[in-house]
């Protein structure tokens, strides 16, 4: 083979990762179509230039790699439309049901631990996807844009022709969301420590 | 101006301004003196480090 051909090792490689890949760009874009595209297009991407490949990392590394910037390309081509239907699914504010009306917490909050025993843990990682996937949509993407694609706040503000403060109220409700399934999901029941 | 006294509801707003952008001195002075006294918030802050922990252990995952 020339270097410039795909081996077809090279292609079934690729097509096993296409699933994680497409798990990641779902997770970033709630958008099931804007997902395979992005899929689709890192995948060509990575099959039409093999050489690029250095095989010095992960062939996983690199198709995340290639996929970010895909996802960034697919974020910028449907800006408008995730704008405007940003507002219904983000409209309640846990602050609400988390504060009495003079601004204490209603319950007590629980100590997490050291966080080394939580993030070595494989099954800590699925609950975490699992409670970033249940983020209702704008606030997913936004927090996906900020946490995973690390991207600066100007950046999304521009991306996504939002307010700073459109996009910090979003990730303020999107972290506290987290928190609140983080505790359900992995760290206890909410009342299983009880207020002592 | 330095608030001495916060509540509760707007320490935590503090703690999660600052995942996303520098926090002002006063309003870090007004949280330190806030979770001197309460434990609740103590705890919420160190949720939230774990949650930035977390994450960045996350991006790991996704690549590896």
């Amino acid at each position: 083979m020339t270097a410039q051909t795909a081996s077809a090792d090279y292609c079934s490689q690729i097509e096993v990762l296409r699933p994680v890949l497409l798990k990641y760009a779902r997770l970033q874009l709630r958008n099931p179509a804007w997902a395979e595209d992005a899929v689709s297009e890192t995948v060509l991407a990575a099959l039409e230039k093999p050489q690029a490949f250095a095989g010095n990392s992960q062939l996983k590394t690199w198709l995340i790699g290639i996929l970010k910037h895909k996802l960034v390309d697919q974020i910028r081509r449907n800006s408008r439309e995730m704008s405007t239907t940003a507002s219904s699914d983000d409209g309640e504010d846990l602050d609400d049901l988390l504060f009495s009306a003079d601004g204490h917490w209603r319950e007590m909050q629980h100590d997490w631990g050291n966080p080394e025993d939580a993030l070595r843990q494989l099954d800590f990682m699925k609950v975490l996807e699992a409670c970033v996937e249940k983020l209702p949509g704008q606030q997913g993407r936004l927090f996906m844009m900020r946490e995973w694609l690390e991207l600066e706040s100007e950046e999304i503000c521009k991306e996504l022709a939002i307010t700073p403060t459109n996009l910090w109220v979003m990730l303020h409700r999107a972290r506290l969301r987290l928190r609140e399934c983080l505790q359900l999901g992995w760290f206890g029941a909410p009342a299983a420590g009880g207020a002592t | 101006m330095i608030k001495l006294k916060i509540t509760c509801r707007e320490a935590t707003g503090i703690v999660l301004k600052a995942e996303d952008r520098s926090m002002p001195l006063a309003e870090r002075l007004s949280l330190r003196l806030h979770q001197r006294i309460c434990g609740n918030c103590r705890r919420f802050a160190r949720q939230v480090e774990l949650m930035r922990q977390a994450s960045a252990r996350w991006r790991h995952y996704s690549e590896d």
